[in-house]
C-alpha cells in the first residue's frame, strides 16, 4: 500500500515522483536489456535520478537491483501518486531545497507521511507563503498580515503625529 | 393803447375847434344883432379862414397832434419797454420754472433710475451671494465626498499599498531562510485544521 512506502525527503511533489517512477521505469528497461545482452548481472547507469532513487529503496528496505522490488516500488509510487495528499505552497521565490526539505519534513512528520507539496511562485506576496490544502486556502503572507492588521494602520494613520522636541546638543566634559 | 391815443387826439382836435370859435366870436363887428352877427360871421369867416389862418391852424395843429404823437410815442415806448420788460422777466420766470420744473423731473427720473439701478445691483449681489454659497457648499460637499472616497479607497487598499510598497522597496532582500522560523509557527498554528482538511479531502 502507498501508506507503507516511506518516502525520503527529498522527494517533494508530485513530479518528483513521477521523475522518480520513470527514473526507476528506465531503470528497470536498463536493467532487463542489460541482462539480455550480457547475462552477466552488469548494473545499468543509474544517472542523477538515481540518487533519489537509491534513497527510496534505502528508506523502503528494497533492493533495485532485484526486479520484483523494483516492481513493488512502483506499484507504490502508482498507488501514491493516486491517493497521496497533494498540497501547493507558494513563495515569494523559488525556495531552495534545505528549505523544501524542512518544510516537507515538518508536514510528513506534523499532518501526513505521504504528503506531496508543489511549490509555486506568486512574486506578489512579499514575505511569507499561502498553503492550499484541498479546498481551502491557508494565507500565511506578509499582505495578509497587512490585511489583518489593516485597522491598526489606520488607528496610525488618524493618529496625530507627535514630534519629538529636539534633541539638546550632548556635550561631554573632559575628565582631566 | 392805440384807442387811447385816438381818444387823446380827438378831444385835442375838439378844443382846437372850440377855441377858433370863440375867437372868432370875438373879433365879429356890432350891427343890428342879427345882420351883424351874419355880417361878422361872414366877413371873419373869410377873413379869419383865410388860406394862411387854415395853414397856421394846419401847422399848429400838426406840430401839436406830432408833439402828443411824439409823447404818447414816448410813453409807448416806455409802456413798450415796461412791458418788454416785464415780458422779458415773465418769460424768465416762466422759463426758469418750466426748467426748473423739467430738471426736477429729470432729477427724479434719474434717481428712480438710479434707485432701480441700486435696487438691480443689490438683487443681482443678493443672487450671487446666494449662488456662491451654494456653490461653495456643493463644492465643499464634493470635496469632502472625494476626499472621503480617497480615504476610504485608500484603506481599503492599504494592505494591498503597502505590500507593494515593502515588495518594491526590500522585495529583494527578503531571503526565504529568514522567514522559515515565522512560516513554522504559521504552519503549527493551523496545524489542526490543515490535518483535518487533509483528512476530509483524503
Amino acid at each position: 500500500m502507498a501508506h507503507e512506502l516511506q518516502l525520503p525527503l527529498s522527494v517533494i511533489g508530485p513530479a518528483d515522483v513521477v521523475r522518480l517512477r520513470r527514473s526507476l521505469e528506465q531503470f528497470n528497461d536498463q536493467e532487463q536489456q542489460a541482462a539480455l545482452r550480457t547475462k552477466s548481472g552488469a548494473t545499468a547507469d543509474q544517472g542523477q535520478a538515481g540518487r533519489i532513487l537509491h534513497e527510496l529503496a534505502t528508506a523502503n528496505k528494497r533492493d533495485i537491483g532485484v526486479a520484483t522490488d523494483r516492481q513493488a516500488l512502483l506499484t507504490e509510487l502508482e498507488a501514491l501518486l493516486k491517493t497521496a495528499p497533494k498540497i501547493t505552497m507558494s513563495f515569494a521565490v523559488e525556495p531552495s531545497a534545505a528549505f523544501m526539505t524542512k518544510i516537507v519534513g515538518w508536514f510528513r512528520t506534523s499532518i501526513h507521511p505521504m504528503v506531496l507539496i508543489r511549490v509555486g511562485l506568486q512574486p506578489n506576496i512579499a514575505a511569507g507563503c499561502t498553503v492550499q490544502t484541498g479546498g481551502k486556502v491557508y494565507d500565511f503572507s506578509l499582505r495578509s498580515k497587512f490585511t489583518e492588521q489593516r485597522a491598526m494602520l489606520i488607528e496610525r494613520l488618524h493618529t496625530p503625529r507627535v514630534v519629538a522636541p529636539s534633541a539638546a546638543p550632548v556635550t561631554q566634559e573632559v575628565a582631566t | 393803447m392805440m384807442i387811447a391815443l385816438a381818444a387823446a387826439g380827438l378831444i385835442i382836435v375838439i378844443a382846437v375847434i372850440v377855441l377858433i370859435v370863440s375867437v372868432a366870436h370875438h373879433r365879429a363887428p356890432k350891427q343890428s344883432p342879427h345882420e351883424k352877427l351874419e355880417a361878422q360871421a361872414k366877413s371873419s369867416a373869410e377873413n379869419i379862414f383865410d388860406d394862411q389862418f387854415r395853414e397856421e391852424l394846419r401847422n399848429r395843429g400838426r406840430l401839436h397832434f406830432e408833439k402828443i404823437i411824439g409823447e404818447n410815442a414816448m410813453f409807448l415806448q416806455q409802456d413798450l419797454r415796461l412791458t418788454t420788460s416785464q415780458l422779458n422777466e415773465y418769460m424768465k420766470t416762466e422759463i426758469t420754472k418750466k426748467l426748473q420744473d423739467e430738471f426736477t423731473k429729470y432729477e427724479q427720473s434719474i434717481m428712480d433710475a438710479k434707485q432701480l439701478a441700486v435696487d438691480s445691483i443689490q438683487k443681482t449681489n443678493i443672487v450671487i451671494e446666494e449662488q456662491r454659497k451654494t456653490l461653495s457648499a456643493q463644492l465643499n460637499s464634493q470635496l469632502e465626498a472625494e476626499k472621503a472616497g480617497l480615504i476610504g479607497r485608500f484603506e481599503e487598499d492599504m494592505a494591498d499599498i503597502i505590500n507593494h510598497y515593502v515588495l518594491a522597496a526590500v522585495g529583494n532582500q527578503i531571503d526565504l531562510s529568514d522567514q522559515l522560523e515565522y512560516i513554522m509557527g504559521e504552519l503549527e498554528a493551523n496545524k489542526q485544521a490543515m490535518s483535518e482538511d487533509i483528512k476530509n479531502g483524503a
